[in-house]
Parts: C-alpha cells; sequence; structure tokens
C-alpha cells in the first residue's frame, strides 16, 4: 500500500534568545491510507511541533529545515506556496487541538462556522451547507443538531465542544485528521466517550489519523502503529500492540513501567530518574542517555540512527548494534 | 484498620456558593460540598476521587479551613477546627498542610526555593539562623533534591523538582496530616512515579495521614489505602481500595474506571458507559445527581426524585445509591 503521506528528515527550528532551537530533529514516518498513527511522549517530546509543522501551523519564530520533506498528493508540503497549501488544510488534512474552547470563535453560533468551513474550500449554497453542517453534528453525536446550530461555543460543555470541533474538521471529508491531545482537557468519563467516537469515525469513514498524546494509555485502544518521540526525535514506532507488550527502546519499557495501572496495584513504582531535557539544552549522543539505564560511553559520544530492530520495527538506539548490553 | 485512632472527622460538611450577587440580586445558590461525612484515620491515606466541578477541591479547602464551611465540621484530634480563634487556627496549621497541583503557581517566582521552605520555619518560630538553614537542607535531601538546588528560583527548576519543593514546605512545620490537591496531575508520565514513590517514603518514614485528591482512579491506586468517590459535591462511594477497585457498587464508580485508557491491548476501547456531560454546579439534576448518565439496568423513577443517602452495604464499604445492591456489571473484574 502506498503511504498517504510520506514525512523525511523533518527539523523544525525556532530561534530562542539567539539561539537556535532543534524542537523537532530528523522525524521520519509514513501514514498509510486509514490507519491511526499514536505519536506519544511527554512534555517538549516535539509531538505537537510535529503536527504543526506537518501543516505549516507555526509560529513565524518557527522554521522547517531546508531537507525536510512532507510528500503528500505529490507534493511537499513543506515547501508549497502558501496558496495551494491552503487547499490542502482543512480540507484534506484536517486538524483538532486539546482546547476547543480557544479554537472556536466565541462571538459565533457553531452552526455558523461550520458553515463558514464548508463554504471555504467547498462550491455549496449556505442552504446546502446548513443541511450538511446539521448532518455533521448528528454524526458526532451532538444530540438535536436541528437546534444546537444555533448554540453559542459558551452554552455547550467541553466535551460537546470537542464533538463540534470534529464536525468542522469532518466537514470537508479530509483524508487525514490530525488530532493533537484531542481528549487532555475533558473529563475521564468524557474522554472515553470522545475516544469511542473517534473510534466510530476510523471504522466508518476510514480516513487516516495521527493521534497525538502524552499518554500511551489514550492512543491504545485506537492506534494501529505507535510512534514514541523523545527529546525532539522518534525513538520507537512498530505495531501498536508491539509497542505496547514487546517494546525494544529503553525509554519505551521505561516509560510503560512506570505508568501507574490499575490492574497491578504496588506502593513503589519503578521509575526513570531525572527529568526530560529541553529543546535548549539536548544531551549529547544519545538524548536519553543521562536517564538510561542500559546506557555505556558510546552513547554519550554518538547519536545512534533510526534502524530496523525487527521487520516493520524501527528504533533510534544503540542496542540494535550492540543487544548484549541489555541486562534486563 | 478499625481499631485505628481517628486524626480527621468530617460530618455533616456543607459548602454553598452564591452566583451572579450584586446590585439586582441575591444571585443563586449552589452547593460545591453538600452534606460530605469522612474519616481520616491515622496512618492512612484516603485516595479523593472526583471528576470537575465534584467539589473535591473545596473540600480540599474546607478540610485545612482555607474555607469557611456553610455547616458541618472537620474534628482534627477531636477539636473542631471551625471553632479555633485566629491564634489557635494559626498553631493548627502547623499540624495540616495542603500541597498544590501547580507548584509554579504556588511559589513566589521572585523568592529563592530554599527561603520558600524556610519562611514557615521561621514563621512558626520551630528554628531560627542558622538551625533553620540546617533544617532547610535536611528537607531538601528528605525529599530527593540537592542542596544546591536551594538557591534556585522557581523557574530554574523541573517541574518534578518544583513538586518536591513545594512537598519540602510544606514538611517543613512538622505536620500529621497532609492534603495533596492533584500532586502530580501538572507532572509528565516519567516523573509522576518519582514524586508518588516520593510520596509513599515520607508516609512510611514521618506515618502522615494524607487526603491524595486526583482526578482519575489510577493515581490513587498506589497509595490510597481507602478511596472516597465524588460527583456533583457529594459522596458516591467509599472502600478500601481493593473492595472499591475489584467490586465498585456505584454505577459512576464503575463508569470511572471503565473510562480509564488501559495500556493493556487486549481490554481495548469502546468503554464510555456514562453518557452526557458531568452536570455544571448551577444545574444539578433532581434525585441522584448521576441518575441522567447512569447506565444501571435497575434505574427508574426513584432515581430521579430521591437521594440516594450513602449507606453501607458490607463493613466499611459504602454506596449512594438506591440499587447498589444488585451487581453494576461494569466494574473491572481483573
Amino acid at each position: 500500500m502506498n503511504p498517504l503521506l510520506q514525512v523525511r528528515d523533518l527539523t523544525t527550528t525556532f530561534m530562542s534568545a539567539g539561539q537556535t532551537v532543534r524542537a523537532v530533529d530528523g522525524v521520519s514516518f509514513d501514514l498509510l491510507p486509514g490507519e491511526t498513527l499514536g505519536l506519544v511522549g511527554e512534555s517538549g517530546c516535539g509531538k505537537s511541533v510535529t503536527a504543526l509543522s506537518l501543516l505549516r501551523l507555526l509560529d513565524d519564530n518557527g522554521r522547517i529545515g531546508a531537507a525536510s520533506r512532507i510528500e503528500y498528493d505529490g507534493a511537499n508540503l513543506a515547501t508549497l506556496p502558501e496558496k495551494a497549501l491552503r487547499r490542502i488544510r482543512g480540507a484534506e488534512i484536517a486538524m483538532i487541538f486539546q482546547e476547543p474552547t480557544t479554537s472556536l470563535n466565541p462571538v459565533l453560533t457553531v452552526g455558523l462556522q461550520i458553515v463558514e468551513a464548508l463554504r471555504a474550500h467547498r462550491d455549496v449554497s449556505r442552504k446546502a451547507a446548513r443541511v450538511r453542517t446539521i448532518e455533521l453534528l448528528d454524526v458526532v453525536g451532538i444530540p438535536d443538531p436541528a437546534a444546537r446550530i444555533n448554540a453559542y461555543p459558551h452554552e455547550l460543555s467541553g466535551g460537546m465542544q470537542q464533538r463540534v470541533m470534529i464536525a468542522m474538521a469532518l466537514s470537508c471529508e479530509p483524508k487525514i485528521l490530525i488530532a493533537d491531545e484531542p481528549t487532555t482537557a475533558l473529563d475521564v468519563t468524557v474522554q472515553a466517550q470522545i475516544l469511542d467516537l473517534l473510534a466510530a469515525l476510523k471504522r466508518e469513514l476510514g480516513m487516516a489519523m495521527i493521534l497525538i498524546s502524552h499518554d500511551l494509555g489514550v492512543v491504545a485502544g485506537l492506534a494501529d502503529r505507535i510512534a514514541v518521540m523523545y527529546g525532539g526525535q522518534l525513538v520507537e514506532l512498530a505495531a501498536a500492540a508491539t509497542v505496547l507488550s514487546k517494546p525494544q527502546h529503553p525509554y519505551t519499557i521505561l516509560l510503560l513501567e512506570s505508568a501507574p495501572r490499575l490492574e497491578q496495584p504496588m506502593t513503589r513504582l519503578p521509575v526513570i530518574p531525572g527529568a526530560v531535557p529541553k529543546a535548549t539544552a539536548w544531551p549529547s549522543g544519545c538524548r536519553f542517555h543521562p536517564r538510561c539505564p542500559v546506557a555505556w560511553d558510546r552513547c554519550e559520544r554518538e547519536m545512534p540512527n533510526v534502524a530496523s530492530a525487527a521487520p516493520g520495527h524501527d528504533m533510534r538506539c544503540w542496542l540494535i548494534d550492540e543487544p548484549e548490553r541489555r541486562s534486563r | 484498620m478499625t481499631a485505628r485512632a481517628p486524626l480527621v472527622e468530617v460530618v455533616g460538611l456543607t459548602k454553598e456558593f452564591r452566583v451572579g450577587a450584586g446590585l439586582l440580586g441575591r444571585g443563586q445558590a449552589f452547593r460545591a460540598v453538600d452534606d460530605v461525612n469522612l474519616t481520616f484515620y491515622r496512618g492512612e491515606t484516603v485516595g479523593l476521587v472526583g471528576e470537575s466541578g465534584s467539589g473535591k477541591t473545596t473540600v480540599a479547602r474546607l478540610l485545612i479551613r482555607l474555607l469557611e464551611p456553610t455547616s458541618g465540621t472537620v474534628r482534627f484530634d477531636g477539636q473542631n477546627i471551625f471553632d479555633l480563634n485566629p491564634a489557635a487556627l494559626r498553631n493548627q496549621r502547623r499540624r495540616m498542610q495542603l500541597v498544590f497541583q501547580d507548584s509554579s503557581g504556588s511559589l513566589n517566582p521572585r523568592m529563592r526555593v530554599g527561603t520558600a521552605v524556610r519562611e514557615p520555619i521561621v514563621v512558626h518560630r520551630l528554628h531560627r539562623g542558622a538551625d533553620a538553614d540546617g533544617r532547610v537542607a535536611e528537607l531538601f535531601e528528605e525529599v530527593g533534591l540537592d542542596a544546591s538546588l536551594i538557591s534556585s528560583y522557581p523557574h530554574e527548576l523541573s517541574g518534578g523538582q518544583r513538586q518536591r519543593v513545594g512537598i519540602a514546605r510544606a514538611l517543613a512545620v512538622e505536620p500529621e496530616f497532609l492534603v495533596l490537591d492533584e500532586p502530580v496531575s501538572a507532572l509528565d508520565v516519567s516523573v509522576q512515579a518519582q514524586v508518588l514513590n516520593l510520596l509513599a517514603d515520607l508516609r512510611e518514614r514521618r506515618g502522615l495521614t494524607y487526603c491524595f485528591i486526583a482526578h482519575d482512579l489510577s493515581v490513587v491506586r498506589h497509595l490510597a489505602d481507602r478511596v472516597a468517590v465524588m460527583y456533583a459535591g457529594r459522596l458516591m462511594e467509599t472502600a478500601p481500595a481493593d473492595a472499591l477497585y475489584g467490586a465498585a457498587r456505584h454505577p459512576y464508580t464503575a463508569a470511572l474506571l471503565s473510562s480509564i485508557p488501559s495500556l493493556t491491548p487486549s481490554r481495548p476501547a469502546g468503554r464510555a458507559t456514562a453518557a452526557g456531560d458531568t452536570p455544571s454546579a448551577l444545574h444539578r439534576p433532581r434525585g441522584c445527581p448521576f441518575h441522567p448518565r447512569c447506565a444501571h439496568p435497575k434505574k427508574d423513577a426513584r432515581c430521579e426524585s430521591d437521594v440516594p443517602p450513602l449507606r453501607e452495604l458490607t463493613q466499611n464499604h459504602s454506596a449512594a445509591c438506591h440499587y447498589a445492591e444488585a451487581s453494576t456489571s461494569d466494574a473491572v473484574s481483573s
């Protein structure tokens, strides 16, 4: 199957206090048609900047590296003229964000906002757009959509606002939906509803999805493949079940072990020492080496490349060269 | 557990707030906390779990009297803290402390973290001068912070280090009771475990009693001896941790448990068992506050009209559901 989206060597830099900061550094992955790719990592790992880079939604201060390629439908989105990119953004590749409250315009009804999104990309009459909007609100599980179309964002709960955002993202039937922490601001019981909705949409609409979260549990139930990011780089990428049950990278292994689980209560949790690194001061060599229980001198000196640990299973770790070092 | 002495006893605790009060009227009252009864035994950790609007943070503030209740009492070692005069309350505060969720918001950004930890020691006249400095160094070591960080400013520390400073500051007055308001929610997953382990160590070493507040049940699983679940200002269920996680009796607890995304691929998504949203405080349903979202097979008209009281089902296990005896069927079985 040909990939729908091919990201190669994506590097995104920001200027901070006169210094160039590499927030995303050499990220490569494919997104297959209909596939859900989970992009997981802790704060500052570069997962959100990766997502924003794909659609060039970065602040003025953000730059995508000259060698970066984001291949979609025969075009490189990294260098495509803004006008051409605008035809893809929102229509073919749509995005939803963590905070629906800040993404919605507070003075327009939610219906009007979806109608506008539709008419920005499609040549449809107001009336047809309105009918389609009611349909979309129904698809995302908003009760009584014909009435809710006239509601203002503040009249809706956080969960309902996120459903409106999803309806807006779906309005042009995108090929790819990028969801950046779509449930992080929601209550646990409402998060479960939104995850169920995304799962149903994935099944019924067959669109590809990039689901970004700091919580492995959130992507576990939805993703076909999971990419783990650390220090601005992809460190492990494999089928979801493999990442969750047979991870190879020491960071992924520890991240899974240190997550609180309902099934296995214990008083002391395994920990990863230290804190997540900052983009202003990435460690030398492998960026995880200061916190890695396996690291040896080479890890401090040389940055490992992404290599194949097994078919369909990539990782960025010197253990691929020297597996006998794994003592665990 | 039953033979142990209670340290903090909460009886009938109720807090009303008024919104929209002003020139045009007295506004509308709502009960953020409604008739909460809860006992903290010495050395015990009670997990207080609820989603937004459940009233858990208001309870936290009432427990150490940062707020005055509308009615009800909090007895600390037999003494109702709301009866204390200002001087007595100040003394009492030495024994009970609050640790906030967001340590960057609760530490003064222009004060060195060592000074922030030293301040309560001096204010409460526990130590002075070099003795106080020595005490700060000991506290830093106890919470796993390098002594070199004493002269840092909050922004120079990571989130995990700042939370350790917040804990050191709370411990500085040698309290017996710590109210931990979402102490790890703002931290990265890899750092959460460090702070949870630290809290477990401190509890063991100092015999502390904790009220551990969280918005989901997985975080408190590792520390709590008992768990109390709140919804719309009321307690829905209280039980020893194993009983609650193994056999939840309230449909809301069951929904909370099944809503937690699982890391086990064999337990995939498809588990939203509470429809709709958490109710806003101004528009709480009549009867059982959970009834519009409830999936209990026995739900009926009584749930819409009568507020179910929290009642004991088995020893130490209580639930506020008319049909708590019937199976909730969704309780996590593993």
